[in-house]
């Protein structure tokens, strides 16, 4: 650790020898482990903001890059130990909370809590007054916080575009009481291009960039008029017929989820929910590519997937099998028509 | 861990060895002015957690024709392996999956896990094969 060098100035990643240690706590889920690192940085007079951004941060990006050698629950009890570590640095400075009130929390649905939970810490750091609402905040209990406290922002975040759709009717009803919205997150697409189409206020990649945005004299003080946009009639059609193509595909794949092993194989693949979820999940990724226009946004699914499954020696025929009966099942819908093809192109063959 | 119940689904214990319903007798809470309540005692070895949860979570109706309860099967074979899972991430699992199970409506959802201390792994673990 010798040469570990304390300097201030611009922002750094944690030492290799200190992240790889930080790692391995989270993959033992050794919680005191964890906490003693992250909190020995602090000791050691590291800001609790790069502790968050330079620590905590990458170590949950790696903790995501490896889930095709870990189990779920491997991963969820990593996850868990990182969201503690992650409210014990903050807990640990005390701040007056004089820059206003921003109110965060995860969309419905989105159970990726913490990048927000870092954002939250950060913005906390930086002089606001935070109030964390967790993961997948149901949009009544949302909309009636906003309406009772009446914050100056309201930031979403959200992991997986699947949630977007239903997340356009939360934001709007958000900027209804007058308070900006701020979104982050991978799942509003890659530079945020689909939380443009649905009308927020700002986007941001992470969460130094909301605290700058929110200190620049640029930040909206009042909601603006969001957009309209209901997905047209493809979009109500396919949300109209969700239990009808879930049953036809399901019925294509003799009760098996897309993604289950072959016949025979035992053990199970750690992979497959409910083979009506999987099912569901891909209709669920065509709407939302539907809603936002966005073939890319089935295509990228569909290859993650494709990789996933790969990467367990899986074969790719059942969710080639789903993506066959949607595009038999929805042959006059156009947009549809598209996104499958760019899906069945990304499945490979 | 001693436990009574009033009328609440089984608590589920998650240990290594697998998942079990506990069944405890007791009339339901608010139901009659004298109510008994039988009390059941569990040991829990570290990581072991007993997961008690109200109705919402058992009768969350859902599945492909959106009517079929969640269930007390479904719940176990959720919980099956979650013994090396901090309490708050086996919570969160019970919520997540009882929320996205239910297609329509939902019913008030409360999660409580009791967990022994988590025994830590030792030192450079071996990556599970894939």
């Amino acid at each position: 650790m010798s040469t570990d060098r304390m300097t201030t100035g611009a922002p750094r990643a944690a030492a290799p020898s200190v992240a790889d240690a930080f790692f391995d706590a989270l993959t033992r889920a050794d919680e005191q482990g964890a906490v003693g690192i992250a909190l020995g940085r602090l000791d050691a007079g590291t800001p609790a903001q790069d502790v968050l951004l330079h620590l905590v941060g990458p170590a949950q990006e790696r903790v995501g890059r490896h889930w095709a050698a870990w189990t779920v629950a491997q991963e969820h009890a990593a996850t868990c130990i990182n969201e503690r570590v992650a409210a014990a640095v903050g807990v640990r400075t005390r701040t007056d909370g004089q820059r206003g009130h921003v109110v965060m929390g995860c969309l419905d649905g989105e159970w990726h809590a913490l990048p927000a939970r870092i954002a939250a810490e950060v913005l906390r750091l930086a002089g606001w007054r935070v109030t964390f609402l967790g993961a997948s905040v149901p949009p009544a209990h949302l909309i009636s916080y906003l309406n009772e406290h009446g914050p100056d922002v309201v930031a979403v975040s959200c992991a997986l575009p699947i949630h977007l759709p239903s997340a356009h009717r939360t934001i709007a009803a958000a900027q209804r009481t007058g308070t900006p919205v701020l979104a982050g997150g991978p799942g509003f697409g890659p530079d945020g291009r689909w939380a443009a189409t649905l009308g927020v206020d700002a986007w941001v990649p992470g969460a130094a960039e909301a605290v700058a945005l929110l200190e620049s004299p640029g930040w909206p003080r009042q909601a603006g008029p969001g957009r309209a946009a209901d997905g047209g009639a493809e979009y109500a059609g396919l949300r109209g017929r969700r239990a009808e193509l879930v049953r036809a595909a399901l019925h294509r794949l003799g009760g098996a989820s897309p993604l289950a092993e072959p016949e025979g194989a035992s053990g199970g693949n750690g992979l497959e929910g409910q083979p009506h979820e999987d099912v569901g999940r891909l209709v669920d990724f065509l709407a939302a590519a539907v809603y936002l226009d966005d073939a890319d946004l089935f295509g990228e699914h569909v290859g993650w997937l494709a990789a996933l499954l790969a990467a367990r020696d899986l074969p790719r025929t059942g969710v080639g099998a789903v993506l066959d009966v949607l595009a038999g099942e929805l042959h006059d819908f156009p947009t549809a028509q598209r996104c499958l093809h760019r899906g069945r192109a990304a499945l490979g063959a | 861990m001693r436990l009574a119940a009033g009328g609440h689904p089984p608590p589920m214990v998650v240990r290594g060895s697998g998942v079990e319903p506990l069944e405890i007798p007791g009339m339901l809470v608010g139901g009659v002015a004298r109510a008994r309540f039988a009390a059941r005692t569990v040991d829990l070895a570290a990581g072991e957690a007993c997961v008690l949860y109200t109705d919402g979570v058992t009768e969350a109706r859902g599945g492909v024709d959106g009517d079929a309860e969640f269930g007390e099967e479904r719940l176990r074979r959720l919980l099956e392996g979650c013994h090396v899972l901090p309490a708050p991430g086996i919570a969160e699992r019970v919520a997540q999956h009882a929320t996205a199970w239910a297609v329509t409506g939902r019913d008030d959802i409360a999660v409580l896990v009791v967990q022994a201390p988590l025994p830590v792994a030792p030192a450079h673990p071996q990556e599970p094969s894939a």
